[in-house]
């Protein structure tokens, strides 16, 4: 009798003994954190924003490592920031409407603008909008404007400037790239029909976007906002949505026969910042900022990947700047339907 | 008559032909691509290596390949371990009702695993990083090395181990010396097994790696998504010509051996 | 006392050395299911779970879900049957014709696994796009003058499925038909019959089980592959797989995507049962040796 509950006792040790092990051996790797290396910098971005050749320079320079990982999505980016609390980066790339959702869940660290020696040189059209009133938790990086990139072989020099090439019959659209982005296409969506995105609180226009969107499909190609570079200089599209930065390095790449156009009907811009993630080594992400944003540097950046800068000393350096006109007729894309509403649309889109 | 006959005949070997074609049109073109001098791959601008050099010369590739490699060889280890140590030790009634268990694995998509291992290391308060990336690819190499292993073993004969214990020797070292070797085929096919599938292993790391653990194909991933980099193309033809080396090297000494069956 | 536990604990050692693998199964596999199951009957608002209710899977009982299932599941069941016709044939000729060829063509079929899928996918655009290679070719010999739209359709994925998916299929076959013993086909040529009549009637029942094998073993994934469809398919189709991941990680909406992943489960055991019934139908009956 002894001897079976020896026996059972011993074998439930065993068990807890492997299942501590494993779970023990888990858990202390959040202890790393601790030992991270030091002199180091974790940073989230998205592809084709940092030149590889810049950073290296910068880990010479500063004797600070630079860990890199990448993200296509903002949704993306705010996932992986939750998911560590705001711990396991220190500087991370979240465009406007991402500022806004990680400064309600409080996962943003406040910068200390006087540590940052290029603050007066920024375009104040860029700053103190809706997502970050004060600018306590971001800085813009570059912006960009939407629009669409068309081929003059099948549209000719200067179409007509609305959206309606990519979404009324009349223009008879074919192989068109729409972008993959829920909340980007709706607004544009709702831009188109009414005006102004503000119409998409009621339900009523909430439907017809949803049906603009799904009788659009016929005509799609591709959904992406990556690629569009390449599917507009290859010639492989006509058309396609998207933002001036991709759309622009078409341009470059086939000048003769790549174009791009604000609609008429009004359009949106973006703003990309950096941002800084509660858990943040600040003194070295500081200095980080600061060499990103020397003139030099940007004006490499600009160069190679095509963004815009926010900066007043670069100014607007491209063939898709909107004039002070066009820009007052820009919006940001704003959240003004939840998020439930954005994925019903979408996943119906993309459903059938 | 001769002529149809021969057509018949060489029907079934073209038909492969044709397959292994398709099978390799991308292959032979990504690997031509990396030559190309242009990085856009509707033109040719002539040969170039730059893009090897580029490759060299990039320390993401690097880190990413060394994480790939890190993450790799840790489940094909633990899995190896873990595995044959319960067919091994499992008592031969036993043996068949627990393999079942290990099917799940497999039957589950794999984006159902990853969301699975996500929420458990979310209850666990487990920090994301190389460590959770093993511990799911080893749940995976499990799932192969449980079923290979207790396949090959129930083929073995029995007497074999009774014949080692009657000449004298002791279960454990009858179990070392005569059941291992029996099992090192399947044990290396399988080990081999689970370091492709880790190595190449995808959605369990979008979902479970974190900040630092970039592997070699979530940072294909995002250079790929972003446009041309026929850097990828330089990278995969260096893998591809390297796994070549490997298998024929290991084929090679395999053969030389002599087979290593017993029956 | 002392002896007895020196002796417990060395009589303990199989079930000390059979735990670790056990444990982790159990920790990392069925645990993580239990917590899916149980997270898909929460609601979730901003990363609070609530309550206990049905209201997820409700919504399910819409047109635009039972589409993505049924969807993915005649992808599953179309990739598996073409795999099964063009791969059956190849491992035929590796197990009974290829005599020297027989390693070189096994190791080229294995060889593909070592390259990155989504390189191979990136290298099926540069094939397939309007301006891509096979365009490029069919146009220059004169066989086409627009080119075909051979890439964001069906046609596309099916095509890469088909191409990722068929070593599955045809390794399970070559090794049963491989193990197939001559004698067989000899006696059946001896009775009288047709090399056809001889394929039909004895090759292929006895080598069901490989065939049974590999059909499953590209079905069950392929149910669940969501990238390969959505890079060939321009991102326009919902699958299984893509909804699950839109749930999970751009709608962060943990709940609904546990359940959508219980239902599609389901779905899937229950596909796969019937099918596996069916197999096992045109098996034949193990004979006694």
């Amino acid at each position: 009798m002894l001897e079976w509950i020896q026996k059972r006792a011993l074998r439930v040790a065993i068990v807890i003994f492997w299942v501590v092990v494993l779970l023990g051996t888990l858990r202390l790797s959040q202890y790393a954190y601790f030992f991270k290396k030091p002199r180091t910098l974790y940073i989230a971005t998205w592809p084709l924003l940092l030149d590889a050749k810049y950073l290296k320079a910068f880990e010479k320079e500063a004797g600070i490592t630079l860990q890199i990982s990448y993200f296509e999505r903002s949704e993306e980016l705010l996932a992986k920031v939750q998911a560590t609390g705001g711990k396991g980066y220190d500087i991370i790339f979240p465009s406007d409407y991402t500022v806004a959702q990680l400064v309600k869940m409080d996962l943003l660290k406040e910068i200390d603008k006087s540590k940052l020696d290029f603050w007066d040189d920024i375009d104040t059209r860029f700053l103190s909008h809706y997502f970050d009133p004060e600018n306590r938790y971001s800085m813009p990086f570059f912006w960009g404007v939407f629009g669409l990139g068309f081929n003059k072989k099948v549209y000719g020099d200067t179409p007509p400037a609305t959206l309606g090439l990519i979404f009324d019959p009349a223009y008879n659209p074919e192989h068109v790239v729409m972008s993959d982005n829920a909340r980007e296409s709706v607004l544009v969506a709702a831009q188109y029909l009414f005006g102004t995105v503000d119409a998409l609180k009621q339900e009523a226009a909430q439907q017809k976007v949803k049906e603009l969107l799904i009788n659009q499909k016929q005509w799609v190609d591709i959904y992406t906002d990556e690629r569009i570079d390449e599917l507009l200089s290859s010639e492989n599209n006509p058309i396609a949505f998207g933002l001036s930065t991709d759309i622009s390095r078409a341009v470059r790449e086939n000048p003769e026969h790549i174009a791009f156009m604000i609609p008429k009907e009004g359009s949106f811009f973006i703003i990309d910042t950096i941002a800084l993630p509660k858990g943040a080594n600040a003194e070295l992400a500081y200095e980080f900022i600061n060499y990103m944003y020397r003139p030099e540097v940007v004006a490499h950046h600009i160069e190679k990947y095509n963004m815009l800068s926010p900066l007043r000393s670069t100014g607007c350096v491209s063939a898709v700047c909107p004039n002070d006109k066009m820009f007052n007729a820009l919006h940001l894309m704003r959240d003004v339907v939840s998020e439930d509403v954005l994925n019903d649309i979408w996943i119906a889109l993309l459903a059938d | 008559m001769k002529a149809l006959h021969v057509c018949k005949k060489a029907l079934l070997p073209f038909f492969v032909g044709v397959m292994y074609l398709f099978l390799y049109l991308p292959i032979i073109l990504l690997v031509v691509l990396s030559f190309n001098a242009s990085p856009y791959f509707y033109a040719w601008d002539g040969l170039s290596l730059q893009w090897y050099r580029e490759l060299f010369t990039s320390t993401e590739v690097w880190q990413a390949l060394q994480n790939s490699l890190i993450v790799a060889f840790s489940a094909v280890a633990l899995s190896l371990l873990c595995g044959v140590l319960l067919v091994f030790y499992l008592k031969r009634r036993y043996l068949r009702k627990t393999t079942l268990l290990f099917y799940g694995t497999l039957a589950a998509p794999e984006i159902v695993l990853a969301v699975g291992l996500l929420s458990a290391f979310v209850y666990f308060a487990v920090p994301l990083g190389l460590l959770t990336l093993i511990v799911g690819h080893t749940l995976i190499g499990l799932a192969y090395v449980v079923p290979m292993v207790t396949s090959r073993l129930q083929e073995m004969d029995d007497a074999l181990l009774q014949a080692a214990m009657d000449l004298g020797a002791t279960r454990g070292y009858a179990l070392y010396s005569v059941v291992l070797p029996y099992l090192m085929p399947t044990i290396i096919g399988a080990g081999l097994l689970v370091f492709i599938i880790s190595f190449d292993d995808f959605v369990i790391a979008f979902f479970c790696a974190g900040a630092s653990a970039q592997t070699l194909p979530l940072y294909i991933f995002s250079v790929i998504r972003s446009g041309a980099t026929p850097m990828i193309n330089a990278l995969s033809t260096v893998l591809l010509a390297i796994s070549s080396l490997l298998v024929l090297l290991f084929s090679y000494f395999t053969i030389k051996k002599g087979g290593g069956d017993y029956a | 006392m002392k002896q007895s536990l020196r002796a417990s604990l060395k009589s303990e050692i199989p079930f000390f050395m059979v735990v670790p693998a056990l444990v982790w199964q159990v920790l990392f596999f069925y645990l993580p299911l239990f917590f899916v199951i149980y997270i898909s009957f929460t609601q979730q608002e901003n990363n609070l779970f609530s309550a206990h209710t049905w209201e997820n899977y409700a919504t399910f009982f819409a047109w635009p879900f039972a589409r993505v299932l049924l969807r993915s599941f005649s992808l599953a069941v179309g990739t598996s049957i073409i795999c099964l016709l063009a791969g059956y044939p190849i491992a035929y000729y590796l197990a009974r014709r290829a005599e020297r060829w027989k390693n070189v063509l096994l190791f080229l079929l294995v060889l593909p696994f070592w390259t990155n899928m989504l390189v191979q996918v990136y290298a099926w655009f540069a094939l397939l796009e309007r301006v891509g290679f096979v365009n490029r070719m069919l146009s220059y010999v004169g066989w086409i003058s627009t080119p075909l739209t051979l890439l964001n359709n069906s046609f596309a994925i099916y095509v890469v499925m088909v191409y990722y998916y068929l070593p599955f299929m045809v390794i399970p076959i070559y090794a049963v038909l491989e193990k197939l013993q001559d004698e067989y086909l000899q006696a059946s040529r001896d009775l009288g019959a047709t090399p056809i009549q001889t394929f039909w009637r004895v090759t292929l029942p006895l080598s069901m089980s490989g065939i049974t094998t590999g059909f499953f073993l590209v079905f069950i994934p392929a149910f669940g592959e969501f990238v390969i469809p959505g890079f060939m398919g321009g991102h326009k189709y919902m699958y299984v797989g893509s909804l699950i991941s839109y749930y999970y990680l751009v709608a962060r909406n943990e709940s609904m995507g546990a359940a959508f992943t219980v239902v599609s489960g389901v779905l899937l055991l229950v596909g796969a049962y019937m099918l596996y019934r069916l197999f096992v139908h045109f098996t034949p009956a193990e004979r006694a040796s």
